[in-house]
């Protein structure tokens, strides 16, 4: 019988390796996807909860984060790509100069 | 089912470890794709079967498509990862290790009325359903408010998107 342990653990667990990620790696969209990682992580929890509690209201939350995530995903890749432009890398060790 | 679900969270974990550890960025969005491929299968194993569609649909299939632009726009070499030094990575997974040495007696405990409760409710048939009528009801009615805050979201979103990425404006502070 899956309880809802079993989904937070493995909420906690994929939430950690993506936080992990975030830290370690240095190309900026590597980075952007280990935050969706976490996002994710999230939404399951959030998930496993609005199931084990009954009501739907967690599952709207993940709607919204959802949305969040794709406005984040527009903005942050045009951030990386204008980055690109001006300093031919993506890695996140290259913006080093506020103005060119 | 629960078999079912050692399968999917195990698929997950390795997909998730894929994404931080592989060495070419594209491998890791096929990888990071597999895990939200996985966080569908959860979703509809929870009665939430409108948010498993829209997982897929939106997550997977336009957030990683998106990703998957970018990175065929700037093909660069990969990335090399013993340049972060060992001490770093074993800082790392040392970290990562004491968080969830913490998390999980947490998470085991918590909730703990709750374990149960889901196939209860089942059992019962008085189980809310993850539908499009019962989230549209709910969402339209109790969240009416957050939802139009979210559209001007969006909206924003958009116009930052378009105004950071053009490049007209890179150009008028060249000139200058």
């Amino acid at each position: 019988m899956i309880g809802l342990q079993h989904y937070l653990i493995l909420s906690a667990v994929i939430f950690t390796i993506g936080a992990l990620g975030v830290l370690v790696r240095r190309n900026a969209i590597v980075v952007f996807m280990c935050i969706e990682l976490m996002l994710n992580a999230v939404n399951v929890s959030l998930t496993a909860l609005a199931y084990y509690r009954g009501h739907l209201d967690g599952q709207i939350a993940v709607f919204f984060v959802m949305v969040v995530a794709a406005a984040e995903a527009a903005v942050g890749l045009a951030i990386i790509l204008a980055l690109f432009r001006s300093t031919e890398s993506v890695e996140t060790d290259a913006a080093t100069e506020l103005r060119r | 089912m629960l078999i079912l679900f050692y399968i999917v969270a195990l698929i997950m974990t390795l997909a998730a470890i894929g994404v931080v550890l592989l060495r070419n960025p594209l491998h890791s969005a096929l990888s990071l794709i597999l895990c939200m491929i996985g966080v569908a299968i959860l979703f509809a194993m929870l009665q939430a079967h409108f948010l498993a569609v829209v997982q897929l649909i939106v997550y997977a299939g336009a957030i990683m498509v998106l990703v998957l632009f970018v990175l065929m726009l700037l093909n660069f070499k990969q990335e090399n990862l013993k340049a972060v030094s060992l001490p770093v990575w074993m800082l790392t997974f040392f970290s990562g290790g004491l968080l969830l040495y913490f998390l999980i007696p947490i998470l085991n405990k918590s909730f703990a009325g709750l374990a149960q409760k889901g196939s209860d409710l089942e059992a019962a048939g008085t189980l809310k359903e993850g539908t499009v009528e019962a989230l549209g009801e709910l969402l339209f009615t109790k969240y009416v408010f957050t939802f139009e805050v979210a559209s001007i979201l969006i909206m924003a979103a958009l116009v930052g998107a378009v105004m950071v990425g053009s490049r007209s404006i890179h150009r008028r502070t060249e000139i200058e």
